[in-house]
């Protein structure tokens, strides 16, 4: 067996462990009693939204958080407008005046994200903060479905279930099943305390945290991921409520998407070299297993993406130089018949890599249902699905590839 | 800090137990196909060499005619497919399984059999379909020379409808194998004997060959 051969295995094996376990720790927690709020428990809640530039969509959101069905006397809303250079404020300044009695809005120099919701923070009356991006729209009931976590006062923050808005173009299409995809897994990590990251599109952290261990980190690009990170270096929970859908407007073109993963991946890396010491056995099964494991399956998969690219295209050119060396004429190349079929899926399926590929599948089958069993149905599944199996292997390995050049030689990642 | 613990560590062996059991599973099940396939490609060499023999004897024996194309394609296309089979499961249990190369050798009697309907046919129906012996190897040094030469003739096989390309494993421990490269003066691997008259080795292209076909 070659060097490469033995990659793949090994990444099998690690899969098929992995998701056993975290199959198990679901499946073992799924049926454990949860506490709820009554109607008059039912904490105080602020919903920030940090704005910068997004005249075209702050409206939307607006509308959809004060739908919620939480109760209007127990939550305020309020907007900071970050230095916007565009109507973003005047629009939201609307809202103050005319609609809703319940909403604030701020203007503040440009300053980023960390410092508007900081800014946002030190204003905020509520018990509970819900933080949620300009560009976001929530469920009218996911609020209410996620505040009854907070019943565990070892929870600091509870995360929702992200899903991409109106998915149109390929890049947004390939997102829309990454998100679905990781509807099961945040909820099984959140059995194990293990969430190590908190969307920044839509999340919710007790205040009582931020007063104990500081507010948002300005300085840091990816926020969201230190402060999730430090959540968890502090000892306190991350939980995860998967029938709360949140939809996010995902980056549209390649460049958006690479620039936004640039900036996630960079900053997941620069943030977990400042909390290493969360990977040890002192950290629960967060330490020992869940980032350990998911960091050398990334290596792992950055490694394979890159060579099969770079074999593949090898393999392409060697064939087409074989041919015009032979002086081959394409035009009889199409002779197929029963047998060349036969042989094909024979080769196909003596392989155990396309075995392991039909398992994976079936789990990502089962993904898929857990998605809809709790978010509703959704539609263009066939074709999200095939754009997501043929173009996600290869472009996380080169968001991730990228994003460690990045690190290694300090380049400077902006948030815009 | 709070302290943290981990949950079940009996959940750690469960996950390590069924993650292997699915491992093995699969890399079983992907064996077992190729059993499948083998015991397949057992029962069609049965079937080939009966049609083969079936046919032959009724030409010795009872003048039946032999200018029937139909069956004798048949007879080519299931040859043809065998040897490729025999070539993957070569590839997936290895060159030194002791099932295969007996499968090999019957494969080697069979090509030779049905050669010599090839002649029959040619000569007894005015027949002008070409011959192409191709003795291989699959000794490490020339396994690459050994495909792109498969491939070439895989191509002029494309090519050309009235041609037969008869492959053998210049190595194979076999009675048969020597006494044909006896025969044809075959003394170095990746040799081509077209038409049982032009011996020409590797390297060559296309043309080198089509150059000797009716």
């Amino acid at each position: 067996m070659d060097f490469i051969s033995i990659i793949i295995y090994i990444s099998i094996y690690i899969g098929l462990v992995a998701t056993s376990f975290y199959i198990l720790s679901y499946r073992d927690n799924i049926k454990k009693e949860r506490k709820f709020f009554s109607e008059e428990e039912l904490p105080k809640i602020s919903v920030l939204i940090p704005a910068y530039n997004e005249e075209k969509s702050i409206a939307q959101t607006i509308e959809s958080i004060y739908k919620s069905d939480y109760p209007k006397e127990k939550f305020e809303i309020i907007v900071i407008d970050d230095g916007s250079k565009d109507k973003t404020y005047s629009i939201a300044k609307k809202f103050e005046s005319e609609k809703f009695p319940n909403i604030k809005v701020f203007h503040k120099e440009n300053g980023g994200k960390g410092t508007a919701l900081n800014f946002g923070i030190s204003k905020a009356s509520g018990e509970i903060i819900f933080t949620m991006d300009a560009d976001t729209y929530v469920n009218s009931q996911s609020m209410r479905k996620m505040i009854h976590s907070f019943t565990n006062p070892r929870v600091m923050a509870v995360t929702a279930a992200m899903l991409v808005y109106k998915p149109k173009t390929i890049w947004q299409r390939i997102q829309h099943m990454e998100y679905l995809l990781g509807i099961f897994l945040r909820k099984s990590l959140a059995t194990l305390n293990a969430v190590y990251i908190t969307p920044g599109a839509f999340s919710a952290y007790r205040l009582e945290f931020f007063k104990k261990y500081g507010g948002y980190d300005e300085k840091n690009v990816t926020e969201d991921i230190e402060l999730s990170l430090r959540i968890q270096y502090n000892g306190y929970f991350i939980d995860n409520c998967p029938t709360a859908p949140v939809w996010t407007i995902a980056p549209s073109t390649f460049k958006g998407l690479f620039m936004q993963r640039r900036r996630w991946y960079f900053g997941f890396l620069k943030n977990i070299v400042k909390y290493e010491k969360i990977i040890s056995k002192n950290y629960g099964d967060l330490g020992l297993f869940v980032i350990p494991v998911g960091l050398i399956a990334t290596f792992l998969s950055i490694f394979l993406t890159i060579y099969l690219f770079f074999k593949s295209i090898s393999d392409i050119s060697k064939e087409f130089l074989f041919y015009q060396s032979v002086n081959f004429d394409f035009s009889n190349v199409f002779h197929f018949n029963y047998l060349v079929f036969q042989r094909f899926f024979f080769d196909l399926f003596t392989n155990p890599v396309t075995l392991f590929i039909l398992l994976f599948f079936s789990m990502i089958g089962f993904y898929i249902y857990y998605a809809s069993k709790n978010i509703g149905k959704f539609t263009g599944i066939i074709v999200d699905l095939s754009l997501f199996f043929i173009f996600f292997a290869f472009l996380y390995g080169f968001w991730w590839t990228v994003s460690i050049f990045y690190t290694i030689f300090s380049k400077k990642v902006r948030w815009r | 800090m709070l302290e943290r613990s981990v949950q079940s560590r009996k959940r750690y062996i469960f996950a390590l137990l069924i993650g292997t059991f699915l491992f093995l599973l699969v890399i079983f099940i992907s064996y077992f196909i190729a059993f499948i396939q083998f015991g397949k490609i057992t029962d069609m060499q049965g079937v080939t060499a009966y049609s083969l023999f079936e046919k032959k004897l009724s030409y010795s024996f009872f003048n039946e005619d032999i200018c029937n194309q139909e069956g004798f394609r048949k007879i080519s296309e299931d040859l043809a497919y065998q040897g490729r089979v025999l070539e993957d499961l070569e590839n997936k249990f290895g060159k030194e399984d002791k099932q295969i190369l007996e499968r090999k050798k019957f494969y080697t009697v069979l090509l030779l059999e049905h050669m010599e309907l090839l002649d029959k046919y040619n000569q007894g129906c005015n027949g002008s379909i070409n011959k192409i012996l191709f003795f291989y190897s699959n000794q490490e040094n020339l396994i690459d020379s050994s495909e792109n030469a498969g491939r070439i003739l895989d191509l002029v096989y494309l090519k050309n409808n009235n041609l037969v390309i008869y492959a053998f494993d210049a190595n194979l421990d076999s009675e048969i194998i020597l006494k044909l490269k006896e025969h044809y003066k075959v003394t170095q691997p990746l040799t081509l004997i077209i038409n049982d008259e032009f011996l020409i080795s590797w390297p060559f292209n296309i043309e080198d060959i089509e150059i000797y076909l009716n």
